[in-house]
C-alpha cells in the first residue's frame, strides 16, 4: 500500500481529466457527468449504471474503479491520462452506424450487449482492408504461421511502425485522405532490414535461404516447431494470467517466443542478435493496449530496449499492463501538442486525426490464445468436488478421501 | 411442567432458526449477485454497492438474513462495523481476477483476525467460475491461504451467481454446519 499522498495526487489528476470536454459524458451512454467510474484498462471514464454493466462482463475485458471510493496507484493511471472517453470513442466506435447507441434510459442489458460488440468482439473497429481477413489472419498468425499469410507479409507490423514512427504534420494533412498503403517517403534503417528479416523468413525455400549453412537450413527443415509451438501458446496464456510465477525476464521470453519462437531460434544460429533485439523490442511494443493511443517513441531512444511492460506484478494480462518503464515518461493529457483532443487545439470530434487506422488487432492479437481456445485445465469447472477441512457426513457416510484433520 | 418441556422440544425441532450472515469480498466480486440471486432467483445487473444491501432468504428452515457489504477500497474500511453477532462470513472471489487474488488474501486474512468474528463459519465462494480463465476452487482455496486458518470451519465452493450454480450448495453447508 502506497502512501496517501500518491493517492490524493491521483485523485487530483483524475478530478481534473474529468473537467475536461472529452470526459464530460458518459463513454457508453453519453449520460452527462459527473462521472464517477472508470475502466483503468480501457482508459475511460463513465456513469454508475454503466460502471456496473462493465463490472459485470469481467476484468479480462474492462477492469473499474471507482474515481472516489478506490484508491489509485500509480499503475493505474496511465491509460485514463493518455486515452481519455472521446479518444476512446474514435476509435471503438468509428465504424458505427447511429443508431446503436445506447442512450441515458437504456437498459442494462442493452447496455451490456452494447458494450460487448464494442470492446469484446471490436465490431466497429475500423481497420485497413477488411476487417474479416484481418481477424482472421490474424488469429492464424498466433497459431501457425500459414503459407496465407505470406501473400500479405504482417500488415500488423507495419501499423506498428506507423505509431511508433514519429507522427509528423504532414499526417495531419493525410487524414482526410483514405488510408491507403502508400509507404512513408523515409524509412528507417531499421525499419528495411527488418521487412528484409522478415521475407527472408517466409520463404524458407527461396535461394536466400539455400545460402546458409547446412546446419541452418537443416534445422529450419525440422520445423515441427508448428506443432512444438501451439502447447507454448497456451502456456503463455497461462503464465501471463500468473503474475506470482511471471518476472520480467520471464515476461519478455514469453512474448518473443509467443510472437515468434520460429523467427527466435533461426536468430541465434544466424547470430544476428542485434537485429532481433530491434524485433523483440517491436514485437513487444504492439502488444500494448496503449499503443493505440500513444505518442510514437523515439526509435533511437534507450527505453527501447527494455521490456515495454515493466513491473508484471501489476495487475492485468500483459495487454492490459500499463506500460510503466518502457515508455517515455509520462506526461498529463492534453499536453502533447499535436495529440487529438488537446484542448488548445482545434476541437475535432469524430473520427481521430489518424492517417491510418490504429492497430487494434495487436489486442486482438494479444487476446487470441487466451479468449478463442480452450484452456486445458478447466474443462469442467463445476464437476470438482469442494474442498474439506472438516469431516462432513454425505448422505450418512463420511466422504472418505475428502477430509482433512480439523485445524490442518 | 412436562407439557411445557414438550412445547419447547417442538420448537426447538419445528421453529425456524435464524443465522446472521455477512458477506463480503473485493469490489466486483459478484456479492449483490449471488444475494439477489438467491433472493428473487433473478440475474440482475446490479449498480456498483456503496454501502450495503440486506434480505433475508429462508432456505431448510433457517432464516438468513444477509448482509452484503460494498468492496470498494474506501468501503472496505466499514466492514468491521457489521461483525457483531455474525454466524457466518461468506466471502466471494472473482475466479476470474487473477491478480488480486492475493489482495483479496490478505483482506481475509485481515477481517478473520478480529475478535468479534471468533466463533464465525468461513464460506467462500469461488464466483465467476464460467469465465474463460478462472480459478478452480483448489487454486482458489491454495491462494487464499485457507489452510493456514485454524480454529475456524471454512469451506470453499465453486460457483458462478448468474447462473445460480453452486450457491445453494454453499446454502446447504451454511444450514449443516451453524451452531
Amino acid at each position: 500500500m502506497k502512501s496517501s499522498a500518491t493517492h490524493d495526487r491521483n485523485k487530483k489528476i483524475l478530478l481534473e481529466l474529468l473537467k475536461e470536454p472529452g470526459n464530460k459524458y458518459c463513454a457508453e451512454c453519453g449520460a452527462r457527468g459527473p462521472l464517477c467510474w472508470a475502466s483503468v484498462n480501457l482508459g475511460i471514464f463513465f456513469c454508475t449504471k454503466c460502471a456496473g454493466v462493465h463490472r459485470g462482463i469481467g476484468v479480462h475485458i474492462s477492469f473499474v474503479r471507482g474515481v472516489n471510493l478506490d484508491q489509485w496507484e500509480d499503475k493505474h493511471m496511465e491509460a485514463v491520462t493518455r486515452i481519455g472517453n472521446e479518444r476512446s470513442n474514435a476509435i471503438y466506435e468509428a465504424g458505427m452506424p447511429p443508431n446503436k447507441k445506447p442512450n441515458e434510459n437504456s437498459s442494462p442489458r442493452e447496455i451490456e450487449e452494447f458494450i460487448r460488440q464494442k470492446y469484446e468482439k471490436k465490431k466497429w473497429v475500423v481497420r485497413n482492408g477488411s476487417d474479416d481477413n484481418h481477424r482472421e489472419s490474424n488469429q492464424r498468425s498466433r497459431q501457425q504461421e500459414e503459407p496465407k499469410q505470406n501473400a500479405r507479409p504482417r500488415r500488423e507490423i507495419e501499423y506498428d511502425e506507423h505509431e511508433t514512427r514519429n507522427r509528423e504534420p504532414v499526417r495531419q494533412q493525410q487524414q482526410q485522405r483514405q488510408p491507403s498503403r502508400e509507404q512513408p517517403q523515409h524509412h528507417s534503417n531499421q525499419r528495411d532490414e527488418y521487412k528484409e528479416h522478415r521475407q527472408v523468413q517466409q520463404k524458407p525455400s527461396s535461394g536466400f535461404s539455400n545460402l546458409r549453412s547446412n546446419p541452418t537450413s537443416q534445422q529450419t527443415q525440422i520445423a515441427p516447431p508448428k506443432q512444438t509451438q501451439k502447447p507454448d501458446l497456451l502456456a503463455f496464456g497461462d503464465m501471463a494470467f500468473d503474475s506470482k510465477n511471471s518476472n520480467e525476464a520471464s515476461l519478455d521470453d514469453i512474448f518473443a517466443g509467443a510472437f515468434s519462437s520460429n523467427d527466435n531460434q533461426q536468430h541465434q544460429q544466424q547470430q544476428q542478435q542485434q537485429q532481433q533485439q530491434k524485433i523483440n523490442t517491436q514485437k513487444s511494443a504492439q502488444s500494448n493496449i496503449l499503443n493505440m493511443f500513444d505518442k510514437p517513441m523515439v526509435p533511437t531512444s534507450p527505453h527501447q530496449n527494455q521490456p515495454p511492460f515493466g513491473n508484471p506484478q501489476q495487475r492485468g494480462p500483459p495487454m492490459m499492463m500499463p506500460p510503466q518503464y518502457g515508455h517515455p515518461p509520462l506526461q498529463p493529457y492534453g499536453q502533447h501538442p499535436q495529440q487529438y483532443g488537446h484542448p488548445g487545439a482545434p476541437q475535432m470530434y469524430g473520427r481521430p486525426q489518424y492517417a491510418q487506422p490504429p492497430p487494434m488487432q495487436y489486442q486482438q492479437q494479444q487476446r487470441g490464445p487466451m479468449m478463442n481456445q480452450p484452456f486445458p485445465q478447466q474443462q469442467q469447472p463445476f464437476q470438482q468436488q469442494p474442498i474439506y477441512n472438516q469431516q462432513r457426513p454425505m448422505n450418512g457416510l463420511p466422504m472418505s478421501g475428502m477430509q482433512q484433520p480439523r485445524g490442518f | 411442567m412436562g407439557n411445557l418441556n414438550l412445547k419447547q422440544l417442538l420448537e426447538g425441532l419445528f421453529k425456524n432458526k435464524e443465522a446472521r450472515i455477512l458477506m463480503v469480498g473485493l469490489d466486483a466480486a459478484g456479492k449483490t449477485t449471488i444475494l439477489y440471486k438467491l433472493k428473487l432467483d433473478e440475474t440482475v445487473t446490479p449498480v456498483p454497492t456503496i454501502g450495503f444491501n440486506v434480505e433475508t432468504v429462508q432456505y431448510k428452515k433457517i432464516t438468513f438474513t444477509m448482509w452484503d457489504v460494498g468492496g470498494q477500497d474506501k468501503l472496505r474500511l466499514l466492514w468491521r462495523h457489521y461483525y457483531a453477532n455474525t454466524n457466518a462470513v461468506i466471502f466471494v472471489i472473482d475466479s476470474n481476477d487473477r491478480d488480486r487474488i492475493g489482495e483479496a488474501k490478505d483482506e481475509l486474512h485481515k477481517m478473520l483476525q478480529d475478535s468479534q468474528l471468533a466463533d464465525s463459519i468461513l464460506l467462500v465462494f469461488a464466483n465467476k467460475q464460467d469465465l474463460p480463465n478462472a480459478m478452480d476452487a483448489n487454486d482458489v482455496k491454495n491462494k487464499l491461504d485457507l489452510l493456514n486458518l485454524k480454529q475456524r470451519t471454512w469451506f470453499i465452493q465453486p460457483c458462478c451467481a448468474t447462473t445460480g450454480e453452486g450457491l445453494f450448495d454453499g446454502l446447504d453447508w451454511l444450514a449443516s454446519n451453524l451452531k
